[in-house]
């Protein structure tokens, strides 16, 4: 991968990397250094993917990852009471708050499901979770959202 | 299932512009690291700690058995680097050796064994790694020469790095072996010296950080027009700690250049060959579909396993392939080179 090539991986993958990391983490400054690590994976990388789709499934897949290793260091490293509030979020949306006022990993799966649009099986791929755990999380985060989402679905 | 209200709640949860810069900043930087996790810029404590903690050490430890199993058909005879006074540095605690080296100025391999003078660290990073097959931080190979190195860090616009990967752990002594690959695109006139920044904060020892002037031809940022440059912007970075080893008899590498589809130019030495092309003008397969013909008729390929592991790169509008061959070639035995289907005869 070249220089400009990279950089077109930046603003094209960028924003996405950046809303998996904010959804896992709820911290502007946190999801942006997982975005770091997760695109520089990708500078690296020399592997040869097979199409967009597969590159972006490579990319949450590795940006779930460094999200968890990000977590663990907090855990390790950052006294609790030192820990930023998750007050550094956009301005403020319902629906926006609510969800990351959810438990990360129900976050996480509503926000790749809902946004990103991956399936059930494709999520649990990507989280390395059970499907069931998944569809799990998405009917807990359904029902915490139903309210704003204003719809029935059939997850 | 997408979600209309969660597209319009998520659509401003955006990487930030200085994000970006700084994203791609790092990846030129050979070190990048998280900012928050870094320390300041310390140039004075730096050189303090530095000049207190660095120990050179001269032996060569590697085992006869450890390198065949490294190295298998290149042991001994393509081994063309050997230890010096910068052989081994210690750190933080954690000593750095080289344990053996090959390259013919375009294809760098490094192991490197490293060892916790003070603790466990290594053994820890060993099982985390192991469990969830984390990488390492990219880093980059030196190729120097009388004028001055090639590789990551002269000139930045030639940058290649390299991602560390563990080969081995020996439970008992506790040393860490780890392998570095990297290709070079610019290898230095008269080569003699391969080396290895390794950054301070890796393997668990202390991060320093400090701030340095732009070099010449590295990009920051970019904006509207493409890439820019700032040199009166102070570069972060992470110091480091060079190990290295000197040439030991000259390398033979075959060139010839070449006009089909497009230029090319390819590179043979006793352990692989490398390919330049240009962007756009490349034959179709120039990276993949390769063939080195012997002058016995002996064609070594990917298929017949003649043809070892693979890497492209490239800046700008050069790219670059390098091949490494599974077993050393006397490159005077070597007639052709088919790349692409454009075969490249060597006079």
């Amino acid at each position: 991968m070249t220089q400009g090539e990279f950089a077109k991986a930046v603003e094209k993958y960028g924003d996405m990397v950046f809303r998996v990391a904010f959804s896992s983490l709820g911290r502007r400054e946190d999801a942006e250094d997982v975005a770091q690590e997760a695109l520089l994976k990708l500078w690296r990388s020399d592997k040869s993917f097979e199409s967009e789709e597969h590159t972006r499934f490579w990319l949450i897949r590795v940006t779930v990852n460094e999200c968890r290793r990000s977590a663990r260091w907090y855990k390790r490293n950052v006294p609790v009471e030192e820990v930023p509030e998750r007050a550094d979020a956009p301005e403020s949306r319902e629906l926006l708050d609510t969800v990351m006022g959810l438990p990360e990993k129900l976050r996480v799966a509503a926000y790749l499901f809902y946004y990103e649009g991956y399936s059930t099986r494709e999520i649990a791929r990507l989280t390395s979770a059970p499907e069931a755990t998944v569809r799990s999380r998405l009917s807990r985060a359904r029902e915490r959202l139903r309210e704003i989402l204003k719809e029935e679905e059939n997850i | 299932m997408k979600n209309r209200a969660f597209e319009e709640a998520f659509s401003d949860v955006r990487l930030s512009d200085t994000a970006r810069e700084r994203i791609i900043g790092a990846a030129i930087d050979k070190a990048p690291a998280a900012r928050r996790r870094v320390l300041r810029p310390m140039r004075v404590a730096l050189a303090a700690v530095l000049a207190l903690s660095l120990l050179t050490c001269t032996a060569l430890a590697v085992s006869p058995e450890l390198r065949d199993m490294l190295w298998g058909d290149f042991s001994g005879e393509a081994q063309n680097y050997s230890p010096d006074e910068s052989a081994a540095q210690v750190y933080d605690g954690v000593e750095a050796r080289i344990s053996s080296a090959l390259t013919d100025g375009y294809i760098m391999r490094l192991h490197v064994e490293f060892r916790d003078t003070e603790g466990d660290r290594l053994r820890e990073i060993y099982e985390k790694n192991k469990e969830l097959h984390q990488e390492f931080p990219a880093m980059g190979i030196n190729v120097e020469g009388p004028e001055g190195a090639s590789g990551p860090m002269a000139p930045y616009d030639m940058a290649m790095i390299c991602v560390p990967k563990i080969i081995a752990f020996d439970g008992e002594t506790g040393i860490l072996t780890l392998e570095f690959f990297q290709q070079t695109m610019n290898p230095p006139e008269g080569m003699n010296k391969i080396s290895l920044d390794i950054p301070t904060g890796f393997l668990g020892t202390k991060a320093v950080t400090e701030e340095v002037p732009a070099p010449e031809g590295m990009y920051l940022y970019t904006d509207d027009d493409g890439y820019v440059t700032d040199t009166a912007r102070p570069v972060e970075t992470m110091t480091s700690v060079k190990i290295g080893w000197r040439l030991t008899a000259p390398v033979e590498t075959l060139t010839v250049r070449h006009s089909g589809t497009g230029p090319l130019e390819a590179h043979v030495s006793d352990i692989g060959l490398t390919v330049y092309a240009e962007m756009g003008k490349a034959p179709a397969g120039w990276n993949s579909d390769m063939t080195v013909t012997l002058s016995n008729g002996t064609a070594l390929t990917f298929g017949n396993g003649g043809l070892a592991g693979t890497m492209s790169g490239g800046i700008a509008d050069r790219l670059l392939t390098t091949v490494e061959f599974a077993a050393p070639v006397d490159v005077s035995n070597v007639a052709s080179v088919t790349v692409g289907g454009e075969e490249i005869a060597f006079e």
